[in-house]
């Protein structure tokens, strides 16, 4: 007898499919899903797409692993780092005890070390052949050091200039035989001169910082100890122009892609990148540091940029964002005072307080190593997609959501609270006044004090 | 050093640059005016009170010092023309100029440094754009990791200890051996010389001759493969049946062994077409059978054999799964027991029930007037179908087989369903039921009306299709005298009878006996579940049901108007008090018509528009247009484009999908070269190619 009704208004499905649908006969065997991008076809494009985006924006901070490795061997506080410009995995670092060690990132180990200077070094940096580096210490020596091929340092120095002076700061033309140092006058150096052939002063304060531009490699920034920036150009006998900021600079860098754009990283917490054909306003500020802003680095796209801060942090910036895009931390690293990003535009290398010189990846959640065609297209979809969708407040809060030590966290609420006190405080001052007597200020104008010209 | 920012300094340079620079010129053009010159300096004296002493000697000047110089600058001439000797006045200063500052040459210096910078930077300005608005960058030198080089073929092979020069020498003489410049072995060419033209041809044509057989029969091929006729395929596959047994049957006798597998392997197919439930009667055989049946006993037979094995294959399965069913179908069926005993009684209090019905529909239609007739829409037989029930219960009654069951239960909870709400059905089912069991007592399997029809075959031809009508009708007047004896003519009854002689038409204009083709049964019973809307609202104001839903869900939502304004707030008097400035004729009635819409929105009479409907979605959307949109159409669109391979075709997937940096591993990514740059600049402009990358 008839055992099952049939009822038209009501269907059971049953998930069954037929294993030959998608099943492949082979390991070889490649089906070819037949597809139809069609608009109609795909009603729920906008909400797949989505979910895809938020399970990447997860993944990606699932994946976020950037410490890769302590480099440790130093016996005191860092005081310099450095790379090769025609090397990747060298880098250079010195120590307060005068140490100057060789480190190799692809094995993670000291390849070699001297003994540099007598006191602590002030400043390193490469030759442009990758041949040799240089060195500045507290013994008022400058150094000339070779390195082989395979890292390994000379244990005497090829060549050692007697100075007066201590020089802090010292750099490498990016593509003559010059180099150039400061500290009580920045002095240009060529060849194999003991004397410096050019030599520029301008006001009293010493200079602390020196940085040649790579572009228009004749242009010279300095900061001096006077809260000021200068910029030097080497074809001249004096100086370009002088800028007076409200705080000191630590520290600069020229956009290795942008020849007359420049970052500095200021004592206020913030970091200040100007056009330098007008100093008188930034071109952007960079907030969220909580503590001094000690080194800053541009990653060789010259889209982003590292920087150290005395808030024991390294953050990444955006070079178009004001805000940085990422925050690495560890329990253990102190004031940062030296920043670096690798030449392939992979890691980064900070330098810290507690004698450690720390790498990480550059892109915190980025697989390293060969990637695959298939990985490579599926990472670039994910990447889109994020793009896309990152202004909707889930994927953003995902995103953007950070596990910070609570000194950080703290202080970054109370910073917060201090400017928003400020800009009620302007606003209903200007509320209050008489239109026009408390003028609009650009946020980027207001650290600006003089240029002198 | 001071500040040297103010104006004032910078004008000062400028004209300190001035009488550096064009010194020379100066001279001259003094020399033109020293007449007006030489008067100026004596009335200055004059003022002074003093005189000025001037050189008394005639037609030489005090400075003649001055004046030599300027004759024997003219080296050219050797003679002193009369011009030269004309007098001419000193410099204005006597003394050398005094050296400017080192503060103010620096000043100097650096102003044309800083203008030299600007204008080197102004160049880079353009690259600078085009690198900031480039989607793309690619740091590589050879982005392709593609490189031209010389090949550098090794020396050729040449044997050097005895074995391999044995070996070689060995080869070498082989002339089949493939030498790896040539096409062609040794021997292959030879043959190929030796080979006249005669023979050529004649090779020539063989080939081409099996060539145009093979062509052939890969055209039969596939006009045979094409071929859809099914007698043909039958015909076919019988051909190859027959010759697959007569195989078998060969096999029996050589090949035990195989035979025996080849048995299994049969016997498994036998038994896999019996898995796959062939014999469901759903082909286009069966049907054809199915309608053959009426006029051929045998076919009848064959098929109602066909569908009882279908039935035999099925149940066991359908035992072994649901047996949860079968708990409750017993639970039902005993239900039914009960209301089947109680059907006499309730007979008796027929009459009442109609009455009470009648009051009901009446109320029922003034709520289908005022809900605007959206009642109207869906109407059936309510009385026939009843009909059907009744028939079904009694089926269970007198048989209760495991296959009627499912029926009953279905026919049984629509029973129940129809019952709580005190239906007509339900009254009318009481009265059909014994009725129907009147007529079926022998054969309950069958609904009444196929019982009926069947019943006329068996008698014999007699009976025709409007007979079977007219059957119908009196059954129907039958059910109308007990169902409509106290009903006026409303539309609702009118629908009703219309209905009934529709479905019975159409039964009539069925293929009348059909026994166990089941299918079409439970249709009947679909048909049979559709109750009309009146049945089921009956008794409950629907309208006012759905007014305090309404004013409840608007309640929890809290749409009322709240006046939040305190009391006398707002109300002010006194001397300088100006008065709120009245809302001009447009403002007025743009409020008012945004509060009238709002209101409409939420007021429309029997809709219930719930507005946080879309709360939980919007949690998860952007609360403004962000940044580099300017309008919500804009960003709307920017998300409406897809980007994953799923739902683009490849090519827009990976224009779409492009990474904004791609570098290379291990690659040492430098600076922006100046002179690559400016040069590429210059090539570019020359071939006027451009592109949306930025290669680096």
């Amino acid at each position: 007898m008839a055992t099952i009704s049939k009822k038209k208004s009501f269907s059971l499905k049953v998930l069954s499919r037929n294993p030959e649908d998608y099943r492949r006969e082979t390991k070889l065997d490649i089906h070819k899903a037949p597809q139809n991008p069609e608009t109609y076809l795909h009603p729920f494009t906008l909400g797949r797409e989505y979910q895809r985006a938020l399970n990447a924006t997860k993944l990606e901070r699932v994946f976020a692993k950037p410490f890769l490795c302590g480099l440790d061997g130093h016996r005191d506080t860092i005081q310099a780092l450095a790379k090769f410009p025609t090397r990747l995995a060298h880098v250079l670092s010195a120590a307060s005890d005068g140490e100057v060690r060789l480190w190799d990132l692809s094995t993670k180990k000291c390849v070699s070390s001297v003994a540099a200077h007598d006191g602590l070094v002030h400043s390193l940096c490469a030759h442009r052949s990758g041949q040799f580096f240089l060195s500045t210490g507290q013994d008022a020596n400058i150094k000339f050091w070779s390195c082989s091929e395979e890292g390994r340092i000379g244990s005497e120095p090829v060549r050692t200039i007697l100075n007066k002076n201590v020089y802090q700061g010292i750099d490498h033309h990016e593509k003559e035989d010059i180099f150039v140092t400061c500290g009580q006058s920045l002095d240009v150096w060529a060849g194999d001169r003991s004397q410096p052939y050019q030599s520029y002063k301008w006001g009293l304060d010493s200079m602390h910082y020196v940085k040649f531009n790579r572009i228009e490699t004749h242009l010279i920034a300095v900061a001096a100890d006077d809260r000021s920036v200068m910029l030097y150009d080497t074809r001249g006998g004096s100086g370009v122009q002088k800028l007076v900021m409200r705080m000191k600079t630590n520290s600069l860098c020229w956009n290795p892609m942008q020849a007359y754009m420049f970052t500095a990283a200021c004592d206020d917490f913030n970091l200040y990148t100007y056009d330098i054909r007008n100093l008188r306003i930034a071109s952007n500020k960079y907030e969220d540091h909580i503590g001094a802003v000690m080194d800053v680095d541009y990653a060789p796209t010259g889209k982003e940029f590292v920087t150290a801060g005395y808030d024991r942090c390294i953050r990444i910036f955006n070079v178009a964002d004001g805000h940085s895009r990422d925050v690495y931390t560890t329990k253990r690293m102190q004031r940062v005072n030296h920043i670096l990003w690798s030449m392939d535009n992979k890691y980064i290398l900070s330098g810290s307080d507690e004698m450690n010189v720390r790498l990480w990846k550059a892109r915190a959640s980025e697989k390293l190593g060969v990637i695959k065609p298939r990985e490579k297209t599926a990472f670039n979809t994910m990447e889109t997609l994020k793009k896309t969708f990152k202004d909707h407040p889930e994927i953003k809060r995902i995103a953007r959501h950070r596990h910070l030590p609570k000194l950080i966290y703290t202080q970054k609420k109370q910073i917060r609270e201090q400017k928003d006190a400020q800009k009620k405080k302007e606003s209903n001052r200007r509320f209050h006044s008489k239109p026009g007597t408390v003028p609009f200020v650009a946020d980027r104008t207001k650290q600006v004090v003089d240029i002198k010209e | 050093m001071s500040t040297t920012g103010n104006p004032s300094n910078m004008a000062n340079y400028k004209t300190t640059i001035n009488m550096e620079t064009y010194d020379g010129e100066a001279t001259e053009d003094i020399a033109v005016d020293e007449v007006a010159h030489e008067k100026l300096l004596n009335s200055l004296f004059a003022m002074d009170g003093k005189k000025r002493v001037m050189n008394s000697v005639r037609g030489i000047s005090s400075q003649s010092g001055n004046l030599d110089l300027f004759v024997h600058s003219k080296h050219d001439k050797g003679k002193i023309k009369p011009q030269d000797l004309k007098l001419k006045a000193r410099n204005s200063s006597s003394s050398l100029k005094k050296p400017m500052s080192s503060m103010e040459t620096d000043q100097i210096k650096r102003l044309i440094a800083r203008e030299t910078m600007k204008t080197e930077m102004t160049m880079w300005e353009p690259i600078v754009q085009e690198i900031r608005a480039a989607p793309q960058m690619i740091f590589s030198n050879q982005p392709h990791g593609v490189e031209m080089r010389n090949v550098s073929r090794p020396m050729g092979f040449m044997p050097r200890t005895s074995l391999e020069k044995e070996l070689f020498s060995a080869l070498g003489r082989n002339e089949e051996v493939l030498n790896p410049n040539k096409e062609l072995t040794n021997a292959e060419e030879k043959a190929l010389k030796v080979m006249s033209v005669k023979d050529a041809m004649a090779k020539r044509e063989e080939l081409m001759k099996h060539q145009e057989l093979l062509s052939r029969v890969q055209i039969k091929a596939k006009r045979v493969k094409k071929i859809k006729s099914k007698r043909y395929r039958k015909i076919l596959r019988k051909e190859k049946e027959g010759a697959q047994r007569k195989e078998l049957e060969k096999l029996q006798q050589t090949d035990p062994e195989a035979f025996v597998e080849r048995f299994e392997q049969l016997n498994k197919n036998r038994m896999e077409e019996r898995l796959t439930l062939k014999h469901r009667g759903g082909g286009k055989f069966a049907r054809l059978h199915k309608v053959y049946s009426k006029f051929d006993d045998t076919t009848k037979e064959a098929m109602q054999e066909m569908l009882q094995r279908s039935r035999e294959l099925t149940k066991k399965t359908e035992n072994d799964s649901n047996s949860e069913d079968e708990e409750e179908v017993q639970v039902v069926s005993e239900k039914n027991a009960i209301v089947l005993s109680s059907i006499d009684s309730e007979d008796e209090s027929g009459k009442k029930k109609t009455y009470h019905r009648n009051s009901q529909l009446e109320t029922l239609n003034t709520v289908n007037r005022k809900a605007g007739g959206w009642l109207d829409g869906s109407k059936s037989t309510s009385v026939y179908a009843d009909k059907q029930l009744g028939s079904q219960v009694s089926q269970f009654v007198d048989h209760g087989e495991k296959a009627v069951v499912s029926q009953a239960v279905l026919s049984s909870r629509a029973r129940e369903k129809l019952k709580n709400q005190k239906s007509k059905t339900d009254y009318s089912t009481a009265h059909d039921v014994p009725e129907v069991e009147e007529i079926n007592s022998e054969k309950g399997p069958e609904t009444k009306r196929k019982f009926d029809l069947c019943d006329m075959e068996i008698t014999g031809d007699e009976v025709t299709g409007s007979d079977i009508k007219k059957e119908g009708q009196k059954q129907h007047r039958k059910k109308k005298r007990v169902t409509d004896e106290n009903i006026d003519e409303d539309i609702g009854a009118q629908n009703l009878k219309e209905t009934k002689k529709k479905a019975v038409k159409e039964l009539s204009a069925e293929i009348p006996f059909e026994p166990k083709a089941y299918e079409e049964e439970t249709n009947e019973r679909h048909d049979s579940l559709i109750v009309t809307m009146e049945e089921l609202f009956q008794d409950e104001d629907v309208v006012e049901q759905f007014a305090i839903e309404k004013s409840t869900a608007e309640a929890k939502v809290g749409l009322k108007f709240k006046d939040s304004s305190l009391p006398g707030w707002g109300s002010w008097s006194g001397a300088d008090f100006k008065g709120e400035k009245p809302l001009t004729k447009k403002q007025r009635r743009a409020k008012t018509n945004q509060f009238e819409k709002s209101e409409q929105k939420i007021k429309q009479p029997h809709v219930w528009l719930n507005p946080k409907r879309d709360d939980s979605v919007r949690k998860f959307q952007p609360k403004t247009v962000p940044f580099p949109y300017s309008s919500l159409q804009q960003y709307e669109a920017s998300l409406r484009q897809p980007v994953s391979r799923d739902f683009v075709r490849e090519t827009a997937f990976k224009l779409l999908t492009k990474p904004e940096v791609i570098t290379k591993l291990g690659h040492v990514i430098k600076p922006i070269g100046k002179e690559d740059v400016f040069k590429r600049k210059i090539s570019r402009q020359d071939f006027s190619m451009k592109s949306g990358t930025q290669k680096v």
